[in-house]
């Protein structure tokens, strides 16, 4: 196989069917066109990779209809080839290549290759189209309120989702292709000027770095660029949901598009990120703010219940009023094992059971919870091996973790959960509380792309702790997360807490400031309760402020979701 | 394997006992006898006996007792008949013999104090009457005597105020403090019932069906103390008397007669008290201004009465109705002054006010002879009462 095009329109269609072994979705076709001279024309494509119908009318029908007759002198292979570039294929997007291996690199992702005999290069054709996903409500992510869209595993759709919601220039993406062998295509989507340019560069080194045969999903690459790679931590933070990597992008973040996967990567990320919901930031505040601490105590239950139970009636029964330590001694009662061991058995069959849920097709799935939690968790206590109390102690730990918004940290949870209940067991609360100790020393000594894991708790950063356990009111959180987006943090323009309209006698006291400025909040804060129309107000401010300031100022971001 | 090893301090709550009230009686061998009374887990909640198979056994609590030369001593021989390990942390109330009492309570203290095991919010009490006996019974509506009892003296605390206030660690304070002496909650066990015991527990249902259960155990005013021993009772209003002085009346009863006829009950609330010590001299008199608001909660005319009882809007009647109130606030605070002086106690602490604001009267004049001069000392009593609230009617009805 020759290392660039050949002149030969033969030698090419043998370097191309025996580069890719002669399977039998590729179509290698040569037309014949022309008169006086004749010319040959290669084109080769995967079937089902492209449109065929795109093929026919727009590549080959062109080809076909090239008269060579017409033109008084005999033209030359350069000039056909010029001629079908620029005139006559009705592609979007032709590009060229002289390289073999790049030729058969464009045929493979679905492009066309067009080869003109007596021509050295070849010309690309975008013709790609595939049986793709349309866009669907996120399962592993689901919200009452908010988009029910969700990625797709195609990089083209999954970016322009992220374009339908940020429509400025500014949002840039940077494509890479990471993978020997699948040659996987990579976006990193970010906005410029709000995206730290050293996390930016950090995320383009450790994607360089890595060198594998194949990418087949977000986690693969996730586990090849994180920061703590033995921790039982995620430091990137993965999402289905285009909403959510929005309005990280928005917080100065850095997503990461892997071709193929659901999931997209965003950094730098916080532990508490980890815990927050994207419906939180749709919700009024005062939820947001209650469901959020819910969800917190939900955390820890779904952590050290099971440890912190086992602790209290091995070691420390004086803790308990009287009428609950005896009703515990009176379920234990018969029980054979010790608490510890009744834990972590009864731990490792909650776990047996959500895996099988999630191996078993949905219609045999829910078989299983009846299986699970009926006939095992009644029988069991009624055949004495295991006490109610554990029975429920375990199950509500259980139903706590399902709070947990992602998946990857669900997970540490339930690892921990059973580190904890091994220690509690020997070593009562004192060791609940030591682990737990060095947990947070591990959490705090993190570093997720150069940010403190476990910011803004650790170092203590005041501004972004609005956001942080509970959440503020949008329009108090005026600033981007401080260490993340550092250059450029105002987000929210000055005045945003919406307020019922003066009396129009009375001549309003702002008007001595600015009549621009009064007039534009007076109307900000009469549509106060409609977000499409503020922004249209926004959109119709003179660009008189000059694009320094209009970033300074200007709330782009005022009523996007942050995440 | 792992975890067995390192779990030899393990201590289920299914081989532990958790007694709830430990009485402490002096034995006729004038050794400590401690009586445990131990609830029993599996008769508690019906549904787990059934689930363990134990549902046959349920007593639903067990008294044992060891006898020792010390209380602890007797503890541990107590753990000798028993099966399982004896945990002190969830003991309620500890009940201290009459007997025991008059001959002094500080070996009961030091275990107290020094287990590591029972908590110091423990509430105590003397019983007059039988210990064991009272341990044994069952109070009505209570799963054991422990929360019968406790209930009683947080209830009783509340409702007629008749008992002095405190757990056993105040009341061990107040021991160290000067010129003042504390006063225990007394029980009495009531004879008609004392023999009614569980003992015979053969058929639940039966029992049930058969008898009606009576109280077994009366809540009846305080056992005086001198140091750590008992020198005598107060009665109900000696006891409510002391209560006036200490502050410690958060609501309490008094019957009058009215002056229209019958018989008005008022509770009063919201007290206050104020004790100034007042130096002339070498001699001391103690000024004590008590006040409480009164309401008026029922009246009671003899036969058919066709006066009105009461009405609150006859400022005259108003008038000497609170008098009455304020005389009969006067009288229970005297009755336990007598008694105090009788007993030669200073339970009201009138000493350790003076200590406190006048310490250089106290070191000079009172110090080491503080209870010659509480018996003879001037108590100039001045009694509020403000008739705030008639209830939900203004007067009583008049039948017409």
């Amino acid at each position: 196989m020759s290392v660039f095009v050949s002149r030969e329109i033969s030698e090419n269609e043998i370097s191309i069917k025996s580069a890719f072994g002669y399977s039998t979705d590729l179509v290698v076709r040569i037309i014949r066109s022309g008169e006086n001279p004749r010319f040959s024309v290669l084109i080769a494509h995967i079937d089902g990779l492209v449109d065929k119908d795109l093929v026919a009318r727009s590549i080959i029908r062109p080809i076909g209809m090239k008269d060579t007759a017409t033109i008084e002198m005999p033209p030359s292979p350069a000039y056909i080839y010029d001629d079908l570039r620029n005139r006559l294929l009705e592609s979007s997007e032709v590009k060229e290549a002289t390289r073999m291996a790049d030729v058969l690199l464009h045929i493979s992702s679905g492009d066309c290759a067009v080869i003109v005999e007596g021509v050295d290069s070849a010309l690309i054709c975008s013709v790609r189209s595939w049986m793709t996903r349309t866009p669907e409500n996120p399962t592993t992510e689901p919200a009452i309120k908010g988009p029910k869209e969700g990625f797709t595993e195609t990089i083209r759709v999954n970016t322009s989702l992220l374009r339908r919601r940020i429509r400025d220039p500014r949002l840039w993406i940077e494509e890479t292709v990471v993978g020997e062998v699948s040659k996987t295509d990579i976006a990193i989507v970010y906005l410029k000027g709000i995206a730290n340019e050293k996390v930016l560069q950090e995320v383009r080194e450790r994607i360089g770095r890595v060198k594998v045969d194949s990418l087949q999903e977000s986690g693969q690459l996730e586990e090849l660029i994180e920061d703590a790679p033995w921790s039982l931590f995620a430091t990137v933070l993965t999402t289905e949901r285009p909403d959510k990597v929005a309005g990280s992008l928005f917080e100065g973040r850095v997503a990461i598009l892997v071709d193929g996967s659901p999931t997209a990567l965003v950094v730098p990320a916080t532990f508490l990120q980890f815990l927050m919901a994207t419906e939180d930031y749709y919700q009024r505040f005062t939820a947001s703010w209650f469901i959020r601490l819910v969800r917190g105590v939900a955390f820890l239950v779904a952590l050290a219940l099971p440890s912190v139970y086992v602790a209290i009636t091995t070691y420390h029964q004086e803790m308990l009023p009287t009428p609950l330590v005896l009703s515990i001694a009176a379920q234990r009662e018969g029980v054979p094992f010790p608490a510890a061991i009744e834990a972590l058995t009864m731990i490792f069959f909650l776990e047996v059971l959500l895996e099988g849920g999630v191996r078993l097709p949905t219609a045999v799935g829910s078989a299983i919870s009846i299986v699970g939690a009926l006939i095992l968790g009644q029988a069991a206590v009624e055949a004495g091996l295991f006490s109610a109390a554990m029975v429920i102690i375990v199950a509500l730990t259980a139903i706590a973790s399902f709070t947990i918004p992602l998946f990857s940290l669900s997970n540490t949870v339930r690892i921990l959960r059973i580190v904890l209940t091994i220690v509690s067991g020997f070593l009562g609360l004192f060791g609940v509380a030591a682990v737990l100790f060095g947990l947070f020393i591990h959490l705090a000594a993190m570093r997720s792309f150069g940010i403190p894991y476990f910011e803004p708790l650790a170092p203590v950063v005041l501004p972004d702790l609005k956001d942080a356990i509970t959440r503020a009111p949008w329009w108090a959180m005026k600033q981007r997360p401080e260490l993340i987006a550092h250059d450029n943090v105002v987000r929210i323009g000055d005045d945003q807490k919406p307020t019922p309209p003066r009396s129009p006698q009375k001549p309003s006291p702002a008007g001595t400031v600015g009549q621009q400025r009064s007039s534009q909040q007076k109307q900000q804060k009469g549509n106060a309760s409609n977000p499409d129309e503020q922004q249209s107000s926004s959109d119709q401010r003179p660009s008189s402020l000059g694009p320094a300031t209009q970033k300074e100022r200007q709330p782009r971001s005022r009523r996007k979701s942050r995440r | 394997m792992f975890i067995a090893g390192g779990c030899w301090d393990r201590r289920e709550p299914e081989s532990l006992v958790f007694p709830s009230i430990l009485g402490i009686d002096v034995a006729e061998d004038e050794l400590f006898e401690v009586i445990a009374l131990i609830p029993n887990p599996s008769a508690r909640a019906g549904g787990a006996a059934g689930i363990t198979g134990g549902g046959a056994f349920a007593v639903p609590f067990w008294v044992n007792s060891g006898r020792g030369h010390t209380p602890f001593e007797a503890l541990k021989q107590l753990a000798l008949t028993t099966s399982r390990q004896i945990n002190l942390s969830h003991v309620d109330v500890i009940l201290i013999s009459e007997n025991l009492a008059r001959r002094g309570i500080g070996p009961v203290l030091e275990l107290y104090l020094r287990s590591p095991d029972i908590r110091l919010i423990a509430e105590v009490a003397v019983v007059e009457g039988d210990l064991r006996n009272l341990l044994e019974s069952e109070i009505p509506l209570e799963p054991t005597p422990a929360l019968g009892l406790l209930a009683m003296l947080e209830f009783t605390r509340q409702e007629r105020s008749q008992i002095p206030r405190g757990d056993f660690l105040e009341k061990a304070k107040l021991m160290t403090f000067p010129g003042i002496d504390p006063v225990f909650v007394r029980f009495t066990v009531l004879k008609a019932t004392a023999t009614e015991t569980f003992t015979d527990s053969g058929s639940a249902q039966g029992q049930s069906q058969s008898q009606v259960p009576k109280p077994v155990v009366k809540i009846h005013g305080a056992a005086a103390f001198d140091d750590d021993r008992m020198v005598g009772w107060f009665e109900d209003r000696e006891s409510v008397g002391v209560n006036w002085l200490l502050g410690g009346i958060s609501r309490t009863i008094v019957s009058v007669d009215s002056p229209r006829g019958g018989v008005i009950t008022l509770e009063l609330k919201q007290s206050g008290v104020k004790v100034t010590p007042v130096v002339s001299g070498n001699s001391i008199s103690m000024e004590v201004k008590v006040g409480a608001l009164a309401r008026v909660q029922d009246a009671a005319a003899h036969g058919h009465s066709e006066h009105i009882v009461f009405d609150s809007e006859d400022p005259e009647l108003v008038k000497s109705v609170t008098d009455r109130v304020a005389q009969a606030v006067r009288n229970d605070i005297e009755l336990a002054l007598k008694k105090a002086r009788e007993l030669e106690v200073d339970p009201f602490g009138f000493g350790n006010t003076i200590y406190r604001k006048k310490p250089q009267f106290w070191n000079e004049v009172v110090q080491g002879r503080w209870i010659e001069m509480f018996k003879t000392v001037e108590v100039n009593l001045e009694i509020e009462v403000f008739l705030r609230r008639p209830g939900l009617v203004m007067s009583s009805i008049t039948p017409r």
